[in-house]
């Protein structure tokens, strides 16, 4: 494609999203709502790993014992190379 | 509620004689909406050293409303390795942006070389050590331009070439540093426990003048045979003997400002306010007696 | 007596190992019969906590194979890359590549993709902040020019272009455990993980839409990224994808 021609419709296409954009649109966030929520479900009020000054009670009692068995969601995926399993 | 919020603005506020409660990201959500009466907030700053995002966005509208105390965890005080300029730097930047009424860390390592345990290792309670620590709580100081509070651990072993008792220990490093104390009641508890030391002797050796606040936290029993070992989960209530022990040290000394640590299991806000709530009572108590400012 | 250096070193290299502990070590703590049982409370605690920050990273990929699975992985990842920052903010980069080498997960192959997702969407979280590219910006720029400036995606932009559909994987384990059965079958996936206001978004999106973005996070101009698209996605729709995300936040500046 020519370079005019790419121009032509990269400005049209800006064009298009500043007729469709409002310019007044608001861009504050409301602060009050847990900003930082993910559509898909995550709660990130809870987000990610941090570090604390606590131990643990909980016991990684494995050792060197490795038996790895899937035992999640996992199961529900089929197909492609599972299926050769 | 809403009639003791305070808006601090801008100015470094002192961190109050009362309780508070350390800051967990779960309960951003509900400190904002109901703006619960608690005295103060403390975090790790290590968990902010992100560069942007929404845990900056929340701590700075939570400190809007609360004084903030800065309780690190990554400054690893007692390594050999000398003090992290990258850390300090990081550190500051936020004491600057968020402006904390005190600034804490531990009597303890985590970097031993490459990598990081993140996990609170036990000094060796020798006088090279002391020499050691005494130094990097000073560059600490001097890097920051003000006084920071050092934090008795909690362990659950101890060197063979200890020659100093922690509590002997804990003390010096402050005086010699000129840093003050953060005297965590649980980890007392948890060490003279593990250790088979007196509390009363550990916690007499502390200088009141020297403490400038107060943790309490739960945590749990690993039972070994005929010995139990408790380990500093922060995962439950504080124990019976712990709010004991702190009622008994509030009602000799006075009121000092007093965090309650929930850092493994976390509740949800309400049973966290609860145990805030419970301590704050005891202050009142004090305060009461003595007839006590607040700040 | 060894210098402390050695010391800690010591300490360390026995947190790390899943063996018991050296002589060495254990000559310098105090015996009351229980000293193996006291470091490890130490050794415990360095595999529990990081492996929980792990599993606060990658909830999904828990989900997927199961706690105890999850742990062992954990476990052996965090003896493998122990944390090398002193924040645990980012800890798990390796993670993804690290299940791919996992011979017992060579049956689950799309599980480092969904891990990259999930990486992403924490890097996107405390990635920096930016203001989004605003309409006033844009209007006084002469048309003619417009296709040889360049448009500065969101500091927080990841790409993840996978052989499998990693995205309806990962979106139908957020939250309850799923119901619904998903075919490999199905075909591959292209993401886009970006925090265009304070929220991080996880899209599904077009090969174009793809390239397109990775063109411009590449530093070509508008013209010669939308150029490159056309050449893998001859049927692109830039006026759709620029109504859609010009505003949004997807974008932080318009630069020469």
């Amino acid at each position: 494609m020519k370079k005019s021609t790419t121009s032509a419709i990269v400005a049209g296409a800006i064009t298009t999203a500043l007729t469709m954009s409002p310019l007044s649109m608001a861009t504050a966030a409301d602060t009050e709502k847990c900003f930082g929520v993910a559509k898909a479900g995550k709660n990130d009020c809870a987000a990610g790993p941090g570090t604390s000054c606590a131990g643990t009670s909980t016991v990684d009692a494995q050792g060197n014992a490795w038996m790895l068995v899937l035992k999640g969601t996992c199961e529900k995926i089929v197909g492609g190379s599972m299926a050769a399993k | 509620m809403q009639d003791t919020i305070n808006t601090l603005g801008s100015v470094a506020a002192p961190v109050p004689k009362r309780a508070g409660a350390g800051l967990k990201p779960k309960h951003y959500q509900s400190i904002i909406e109901q703006l619960p009466d608690i005295g103060w907030f403390e975090i790790h700053p290590e968990n902010y050293m992100g560069r942007g995002g929404p845990p900056l966005h929340y701590l700075e509208r939570i400190r809007a409303d609360y004084p903030l105390s800065l309780h690190s965890v990554g400054t690893s005080l007692g390594s050999h390795l000398p003090v992290d300029l990258d850390h300090l730097k990081k550190l500051k930047a936020l004491v600057d942006r968020f402006e904390p009424g005190l600034i804490s860390e531990h009597l303890s390592w985590s970097h031993g070389y490459e990598w990081y345990t993140h996990d609170l290792i036990p000094l060796f309670y020798t006088e090279e050590t002391l020499s050691l620590i005494v130094e990097h709580i000073e560059q600490v100081q001097d890097f920051l331009g003000r006084e920071i509070l050092i934090e008795n651990p909690s362990s659950y072993l101890q060197f063979k070439q200890n020659e100093i008792p922690e509590q002997v220990f804990y003390v010096e490093a402050a005086k010699r540093s000129g840093a003050g104390l953060l005297v965590d009641i649980n980890n007392v508890f948890v060490s003279c426990s593990n250790h088979g030391w007196s509390i009363q002797e550990y916690l007499s050796a502390v200088p009141h003048e020297l403490v400038g606040e107060i943790h309490l936290a739960g945590h749990s029993i690993q039972d070994l045979g005929d010995t139990k070992l408790r380990v500093d989960d922060h995962g439950s209530p504080v124990c019976q003997e712990v709010w004991q022990l702190y009622r008994d040290y509030i009602n000799t000394h006075g009121t000092v400002p007093t965090l309650i640590e929930w850092d493994t299991n976390i509740p949800e806000f309400p049973e966290l306010y609860r145990e805030v709530c419970f301590a704050e009572k005891f202050l009142q108590t004090t305060r009461d007696r003595y007839d006590e400012a607040i700040v | 007596m060894k210098p402390l250096s050695e010391l800690q070193q010591l300490f360390c290299d026995a947190l790390r190992s899943s063996d018991s502990p050296p002589q060495a070590l254990l000559d310098e703590i105090e015996d009351d019969g229980l000293r193996i049982e006291r470091f490890n409370v130490y050794r415990n605690n360095f595999i529990v906590l990081n492996g929980d920050a792990l599993a606060d990273m990658y909830p999904v990929i828990k989900q997927l194979v199961g706690d105890e699975a999850f742990r062992m992985l954990a476990t052996a990842y965090v003896r493998t890359f122990p944390p090398m920052d002193r924040a645990l903010l980012l800890y798990g980069e390796a993670f993804p590549d690290f299940l791919k080498g996992i011979p017992e997960l060579s049956g689950a192959p799309y599980l480092a993709d969904v891990a990259r997702i999930e990486y992403a969407w924490t890097a996107a979280y405390h990635a920096e902040d930016a203001t989004r590219l605003d309409e006033v910006q844009m209007v006084n720029i002469p048309a003619e020019t417009q296709g040889d400036l360049r448009l500065r995606p969101h500091p927080s932009i990841h790409f993840i272009n996978s052989s499998y559909p990693v995205y309806r994987i990962w979106a139908v384990n957020q939250g309850e455990p799923m119901d619904d059965v998903i075919s490999l079958d199905e075909g591959g996936s292209h993401i886009v993980v970006i925090r265009p206001q304070r929220e991080v978004e996880v899209r599904e999106v077009g090969l174009g839409e793809l390239r397109f973005l990775e063109s411009l996070a590449s530093n070509e101009t508008i013209g010669s990224a939308y150029a490159h698209t056309l050449e893998s996605v001859p049927d692109f729709d830039l006026n759709r994808f620029f109504a859609e995300h010009l505003f949004d936040g997807t974008f932080c500046a318009i630069e020469p």
